[in-house]
Order: structure tokens, then sequence, then C-alpha cells
């Protein structure tokens, strides 16, 4: 206020134009419309476009959409009319933003390939090293750990092996299968299966009506009965959601646990035609260490 | 565009006896016709074919499952015309400089409240759909008042009534109609994520409401008969004595009201829900992409730094329309399910719903 009342006489002149700076305003809005057309395109490709299926395919995806989430927006703060301060800060915060979405999506593609890393037999544990996940190996049982996906909505053209977990599939990391003695060879084997998918649910709530799901899907198979429903249990101090059906023609029962780590659900899954297995597996799940030691692992560990 | 002032200032004009056919539009007599009062009908004549042939014509095979693509479309659609608010909200700085606080600290308030709270996100969630429902009668009221505002009239002459004729026309049809249990379901699908066993008593309100609905649904449709049937003779009389008062009859928003009510209550009376929905939400993104578009189209133009070239307004549009679409896209498909994600696409539809209730207002010759 105090400057307004210092004005000299003469009238303001209007300032004309510089025309060195509507040049540059023009050229700075024709290279934004180059960082749309990138940025559209980018994006484009990111959401319809097939998943990538290796680290190569994906890191360039990547770089091209966040180049161009970097330029466009970059550009636009340039051309606007904030103060050179804000400007900083705006970018320096779009940086950031792109830096860590790119992170968020390199973890999770990486982790995809890493889970169908075959697990290690280590101490009579199964460890899945990057899960961070071991359990006990049942003596006398039969092992296989060569991951398989075992679902998907893409079947993989033949010859080819998948080595990548993708969005929507489901692979067996893990056959535990019963050796039978000579007397009970005419008897299908106890068989507990480790399956993992990914896990897109935000919270426990989520997780339990996804399993909830799963159970109605095996409610509508013929002949299956569910005989224990979705509920939340703790064992060994880990939070899992179990339900229980009977495959009444084949007299197979099967109990199903799942439980969460990082990205993935997993799904352990006992198939017996005999009741008394599921104790067993019980015990199985007992030993379950997700990156901590139980009291209860160590104990039945010794004891086989 | 020289009946629509895009900027917060008004610009007076001379008063008129009769006000030109012209000045009664919104964007003009063809863009009115076909994207505005038309709207209604063009979604009928798209959905009739597509709810004609069998679903198994349009599945699409996507990175996770099969879809349907009539759902993708309207789904894409729906999101995209939520995330389009921001550009006339955020992008026109008349706009903005009136409520710099709701446009700025509210939604980032509650985007992080979302995406760090479950429980809050789920409330969000549920107020979503039912939001919704209301907004998109508000729409139509909306468009009336700025039809009237055409005409000259007093922008509070006949503003209650045309403000429960459309909330009527519109919600009246949902929750008389046989999908209201379709609506509920969408409710309860939002709630399925709450505990088994409720810890708070707001939680527990929200799973007992939609059982109490639906046991009473019959008595809600009697009753909405009851009051609509008379109401909608006391309007007619009440716009009849305006008439006679002075008040100018905008034919544009008769044939609006006329189109949309008899379009809401054929689908929502007589066609399945998600035929129903699909239309009524097409009808409704249509029409706020169009007034968005066209009202906006200078200020697009400038935002999207183009001003200086002819057509510059156009190459704008195409942005806001691809950059909306995916969004939509994003949001409606490729989002995880994670706390950030759904919060910043719950926020989009809540800053929506309650944006529009502010930034297109008549009185403070907005549009």
């Amino acid at each position: 206020m105090a400057s307004s009342t210092k004005q000299p006489a003469e009238m303001p002149r209007p300032i004309a134009p510089q025309p060195s700076s509507d040049f540059l305003n023009r050229g700075l809005g024709a290279v934004f419309q180059f960082s749309m057309v990138w940025l559209v395109l980018a994006t484009t490709w990111q959401l319809l476009g097939p998943e990538p299926q290796n680290q190569v395919e994906h890191r360039l995806q990547l770089m091209m959409v966040g180049m161009a989430y970097i330029f466009a927006t970059g550009l636009w703060i340039v051309g606007s009319s904030w103060s050179v301060k804000t400007k900083m800060i705006s970018i320096t915060v779009c940086l950031l933003i792109t830096l860590t979405l790119a992170a968020d999506s390199v973890r999770k593609f990486d982790g995809g390939a890493l889970v169908m890393t075959p697990a290690r037999i280590r101490d009579g544990r199964i460890v899945h090293d990057y899960l961070g996940l071991s359990y006990v190996k049942l003596p006398d049982w039969n092992v296989n750990l060569q991951p398989r996906i075992t679902r998907s909505p893409n079947p993989p053209s033949k010859g080819t092996s998948k080595l990548r977990l993708g969005y929507g599939e489901a692979a067996t990391l893990c056959q535990l299968s019963q050796v039978l003695p000579t007397e009970k060879r005419n008897r299908t084997p106890t068989l507990i299966v480790l399956e993992v998918q990914r896990d897109p649910y935000r919270d426990l709530n989520h997780f339990i009506n996804f399993v909830r799901t799963s159970e109605e899907k095996w409610a509508a198979e013929p002949d299956t009965k569910i005989v224990r429903h979705t509920r939340l249990i703790s064992i060994a101090g880990i939070e899992m959601v179990e339900f229980e059906f009977l495959k009444e023609a084949k007299n197979l029962t099967a109990r199903t646990v799942w439980l969460r780590k990082g990205i993935f659900a997993l799904n352990f899954m006992c198939i017996t035609p005999d009741a008394a297995d599921l104790a067993l597996f019980d015990e199985f799940l007992h030993t379950i260490q997700l990156d901590s030691v139980s009291p209860s692992a160590t104990s039945m560990a010794a004891r086989n | 565009m020289s009946t629509v002032l895009n900027s917060g200032t008004s610009v007076p004009t001379a008063p008129s006896a009769a006000p030109s056919i012209k000045s009664g539009f919104i964007i003009g007599p063809w863009a009115d016709a076909i994207l505005i009062i038309g709207a209604p009908i063009l979604a009928l004549l798209i959905a009739a074919p597509l709810y004609v042939l069998p679903a198994s014509q349009f599945d699409v095979a996507t990175r996770t499952k099969t879809l349907d693509l009539r759902q993708v479309l309207i789904t894409v659609f729906i999101n995209a015309h939520l995330f389009l608010v921001f550009f006339r909200s955020h992008a026109n700085q008349n706009i903005f400089q009136l409520y710099p606080l709701r446009f700025t600290v509210v939604p980032l308030s509650l985007f992080l409240l979302g995406a760090f709270s479950p429980a809050a996100l789920i409330v969000l969630g549920m107020a979503t759909v039912w939001w919704d429902v209301y907004h998109s009668s508000l729409q139509t009221f909306g468009f009336g008042r700025i039809y009237d505002a055409k005409q000259k009239n007093d922008a509070q002459a006949g503003r209650s009534l045309d403000y429960w004729m459309n909330l009527l026309v519109y919600t009246g049809p949902v929750l008389a109609g046989a999908h209201f249990i379709d609506h509920l379901a969408i409710t309860t699908e939002t709630m399925r994520h709450i505990p088994v066993e409720s810890g708070t008593l707001m939680e527990l309100f929200a799973q007992r409401t939609p059982d109490f609905l639906k046991q009473h649904q019959g008595t809600m449709a009697a009753i909405i008969l009851a009051v609509g049937v008379p109401f909608v003779l006391y309007y007619l009389y009440s716009y009849y004595r305006l008439a006679q008062q002075g008040y100018r009859v905008s034919w544009q928003k008769v044939w609006l009201m006329i189109i949309t009510s008899t379009v809401s209550i054929y689908c929502w009376g007589f066609r399945s829900f998600i035929d129903a929905f699909w239309v009524m939400n097409f009808f409704h993104a249509l029409q706020y992409f169009a007034i968005v578009i066209f009202t906006e189209k200078r200020n697009l133009a400038r935002f999207f730094r183009i001003e200086w070239f002819a057509y510059g307004w156009a190459l704008a549009a195409f942005w806001v329309i691809s950059v909306s679409l995916l969004y939509g896209l994003w949001a409606g498909y490729c989002a995880e399910e994670d706390g950030w994600s759904m919060s910043l696409v719950v926020t989009t539809s809540i800053m929506h719903f309650w944006y529009d209730g502010f930034i297109w207002s008549v009185n403070k010759k907005q549009v």
C-alpha cells in the first residue's frame, strides 16, 4: 500500500508483448503437445497392452511411461505462471511420485519371477527364500519343489515354460505326497500342496472375502459338501483363513488354509482319503515360519 | 459460445423482452438437441442393439479375466466423467479461486484418510453409491435451471419445484422399481468387507439397513406413488401460475424433463438392471462431457498451452477426452485394490458429486 502512494506522476505505459517471449511460449506449448502425445500413447500401452513377460520389456515400458509423465508434467509446470520456487517444488514432487510408483512397479513385477524360484531344503525344512517362508519337510513324504503355473487366464503357447507369476494366475510351489506302505498301495495318498497367487487385497477383511469366494466356487462343484465354512484362525501366531470340504463321490476330505505374505496369497491345501491325516496337517501348519522361528516348529522338527 | 460465460464474472447483457431462440440453448441448437436434451434417447438407441445380441458376442479377454465389452465401455465412461470435473474445478482459475481450500485441502485430506483407514474407505465407498443417484438427478435439475436462466427468468422462480421434481423422476423409479434390490446389492457388495460380527454401531447400522429396506420396499413404492402423482399435478399447476406472472417457459427445459422422466421410468421400471444402469449412466456422462468441453473450451485451450492456435480448443478437447478415458480405464480395471489406489478412485467420485453442487451456480452466474 505504501508503494502505491509514491507512484510517479506520469501514466504507466502499457507493456507491449515481447515477441521473443511469445515465440518461446508457443515453442514450449508445441513441445508440450508432443509430450502429451507421448503420454497418451505410453499410458495406453501400459493399460491396454499385453503384460510384459520379462524384465527388459517391463523396464522399457516403465521408462516410456515414467519419462512421459515427467516430461508432460515438467513442461506444463515450466509453462505456468507460478513462481520459480513453486515450480521447483512441484517438479520435485512429481519426480518423487513417479520414482516411487516406478519402484513399486519394479518390486511387484520382479516378485512375480522371484516367487517362482524353487525352494530348497535346509535342516529338515523347506525354505522359500524370497517369500521368507519355511515349514517342515515331512519325513518319508515325496517332495516336488519345481514351481509350475497351474491356473492362468492366458495359457502360454506350446513349447514355452513360463517362469513368472502374472496377475490372475496361480502356481504350485511345493507338493508333498505321502508314501504309502505296501499294504495301503490301493489307497489314494494324502497330498499337501502349496499354491501361490498375487494378493490384490488391501486388508484382512478383503482377504477373508476372497477366501469365502473360493469356498463358494468349491461349493458349486458337483458332489462337494462344505464341512467347515470360512473362518479366521491363528496358528503359530500367524493369522490364517481356512475352510474344509468333502468330495463325496471320491470320499476325499480337503482342508484349505490361506495366509498372506507381502504381495502374495499362499494357500496350503491338504487332500486326503483318511480324515486322521488332517491332524498331521494341523501339526504341519504349526511348523510354518514367516521370517521368525516358532517354538512349535522346532519341537516338531525335533520329533521328526 | 456466446451464450455461455465460462468465467466467474458476469458480463452485463441488455435485458430483452423476447430472447432469441439461440439464446435459449446452452451450447447451440444441434449440440443441445443431441448431447443434452436428446441424450437419454441417444443412450437408449445405442443400448438397444447392445442388449439384444447375446452376451457372448461382447466377451473380451484381458490380462486377468474375460470381460463383457458393454460393461467395460460404461465403466470406463462413468469413471472418465467423474474425473472430468477437475477440468472445471481446477483448470478454470475463476472457479478455482472461489474455493481454494475445497479444491486442495479437502481432496488431499480425504485421499489420505481413505488410504490409511480401511473403515473410512468403506464408509466413503458406500456414500458414493447413493450420492451418485442423488447427484444424477440434480444434473438434470442443473440443466433445467440453466435453461431457465437463458430465458432471463428469476434464478429462484420454480427452483424448489424443479429440485423436488427431478429428485422424484430420477430417484423415484429407482426406489419404487424392481431394481431397487439390485441397488441395495451394490451397497451390500461394498459393505461385505465389513467383518461379519460388526464392531461398531455404525457398521451394524450399515449392515442392517439393506435388510430393513428390502422388507419395506412395497410400502416405499406405494408412498412414492401416493406422493409423486399429486406432486406432478401440483408442479404443472405451479408453473402455469408462474407463467401467468411473467415466467417465460423454456421449451428446452420442458423437453429435457419429458425425455429424461420418460426414459428414467421406462429404464428402471421395464428394463433389466444392467440395461437401465447402462442407459442412465451413459446419457448422464455424455451430457457432462458436452457441458464441460463446450463451456470450458477456452480455459482448456489455455490449460493445455495451446490458446494461440486457431483450433487449440479442439486439440485441448481431445486431450481432455483422452486423459479422462485413460483415467476411467485405470480406475475401472487397472487400479490395484490397495488403499492408495482405491482411495484415489473414491475421492475422485466424492469430489465430483460434491463439486458439481457449487461449481455450476446459476445464482452466481457461473454458467
